[in-house]
């Protein structure tokens, strides 16, 4: 089983913790990953698809082209980069007019579309390797940890393209906390987005989301928060140090990729795997493991 | 009203919005509208429909949307809004009046590949992670990609 390694900007250069957390775990399960030599920002799913969906979709096919030429699927860590790799792809597939288009920009620098291959997330990666082969794995499987799982807005919607899971009543992230001998939670607007789509426009109303989100986690009395998001893991594990609250302590949750768990059920320790570049310490949650 | 109405915007509404037929439940599942009372994605589509789409397109409205497309999949009448917004925004743009927050993320693309510049923070940690060094991101055919899309005449005129 071999991916083109899809990086992305934000787990590379802000977030290389998480990078280092997802290569030993994906390799431990028997997943080989290809690095992308000259890829780039996926398309940018925020401000570059509000600006100029055409752009978007060119600069995603420039990415998906250096797939092609490797012969390998994509497998992407960022849900933002997965919704804008997946929307080009299936779009071109679908769409002839779309893809001409596309390709005649991408004839100016030497690169042509020709939809070979398939765009695929980290969850969906480790659904293929199977719950069998990743369960004959753990070393230390992670009993009585109580996980609110926050699987986020772009692995799964907009549906028409994502076809991934429910959109809406997801449950394969769940399913594979649970696989680790944790337990997910259920807790109110499970499904409710982080709100780091808003911190360019209106940082203060970002953040009044995520810190509503969070209250609702923390009364769910829940040991970690966990996600494959490398933007709500900014709005999660960074915004929560930066939000006062009158009337209470701060915030203390501690907020792990799901490789990060993994990792763990896997028996890397917590300082291989960089736990300490946490922003939000995830200690809590150290001292309750078995 | 539609008057000087973009032809693919006027196609938009009669083929898309024109079905919203004002429930709310974009509203009740949206978390801009939680953050932010004023945001209201059923009243833009009423909007559009009543033909005051130069209002939406020059309003701030348009630029709160996360673009969580939780609207797209309740809308019992696949409007399909969050989808609209994206094209109201592209639109927007056009017209010169894109948020310089979301201008300068696309120079920071263009000038070197990536939303976010490689720091020298960063590549300690890197190492002492013993994570190989980040490969170049093709900066040059990025850089001509854009200048080949509208986004770079939009660029270009934001220097001018």
């Amino acid at each position: 089983m071999r991916y083109a390694f899809f990086l992305g900007c934000m787990i590379p250069l802000r977030l290389p913790h998480i990078e280092r957390a997802t290569r030993m775990a994906l390799e431990a399960v028997g997943v080989e990953l290809l690095d992308m030599e000259g890829a780039s920002c996926c398309g940018e799913p925020i401000s570059i698809q509000s600006l100029d969906r055409e752009a978007w979709i060119a600069l995603a096919a420039r990415n998906l082209c250096i797939a092609e030429e490797m012969k390998a699927d994509i497998l992407t860590i960022c849900s933002g980069c997965y919704e804008t790799l997946k929307t080009a792809n299936v779009s071109m597939k679908r769409e002839t007019s779309l893809r001409e288009r596309i390709n005649e920009k991408l004839s100016a620098i030497g690169k042509e579309f020709r939809g070979t291959i398939e765009v695929k997330n980290i969850i969906e990666v480790l659904g293929e390797v199977g719950e069998e082969r990743i369960k004959a794995h753990l070393k230390r499987p992670l009993k009585g940890i109580r996980v609110a799982a926050h699987p986020g807005c772009h692995l799964l919607r907009p549906s028409e393209i994502i076809q991934f899971d429910d959109p809406m009543r997801p449950v394969l992230l769940d399913r594979l906390i649970r696989l680790l001998g944790a337990e997910s939670i259920q807790y109110p607007k499970k499904m409710l987005c982080c709100g780091a789509g808003l911190r360019l426009v209106d940082l203060e109303k970002a953040n009044k989301l995520v810190e509503m989100k969070l209250s609702l986690i923390e009364s769910a009395e829940t040991d970690c928060i966990v996600l494959v998001c490398p933007y709500c893991m900014i709005q999660y594990d960074l915004t929560q140090r930066m939000i006062k609250r009158e009337d209470k302590a701060p915030f203390n949750i501690p907020v792990l990729y799901y490789s990060e768990l993994l990792s763990l059920a896997l028996g890397f320790s917590p300082s291989e795997i960089g736990l300490r570049f946490h922003r939000t310490s995830v200690e809590p949650l150290l001292k309750k493991l078995p | 009203m539609s008057e000087g109405m973009p032809e693919d915007l006027a196609a938009l509404i009669k083929e898309k919005v024109v079905h919203c037929f004002q429930c709310g439940s974009c509203v009740g599942s949206c978390p801009t509208a939680r953050a932010i009372p004023e945001y209201n994605p059923r009243r833009m589509m009423e909007e559009l429909i009543l033909g005051r789409w130069r209002g939406v397109l020059s309003g701030r409205m348009i630029w709160l949307c996360t673009l969580c497309h939780t609207c797209y999949e309740v809308c019992p009448q696949g409007v399909g809004i969050s989808h609209i917004i994206v094209e109201l925004r592209n639109h927007a743009a056009r017209m010169g009046l894109a948020p310089p927050e979301y201008l300068n993320n696309v120079r920071q693309v263009a000038s070197t590949g990536w939303t976010s510049p490689l720091t020298g923070a960063v590549q300690r940690i890197r190492k002492e992670l013993g994570l190989p060094e980040v490969k170049t991101a093709g900066v040059e055919e990025v850089g001509r990609l854009i200048e080949l899309t509208e986004l770079g005449r939009m660029m270009g005129e934001q220097r001018s």
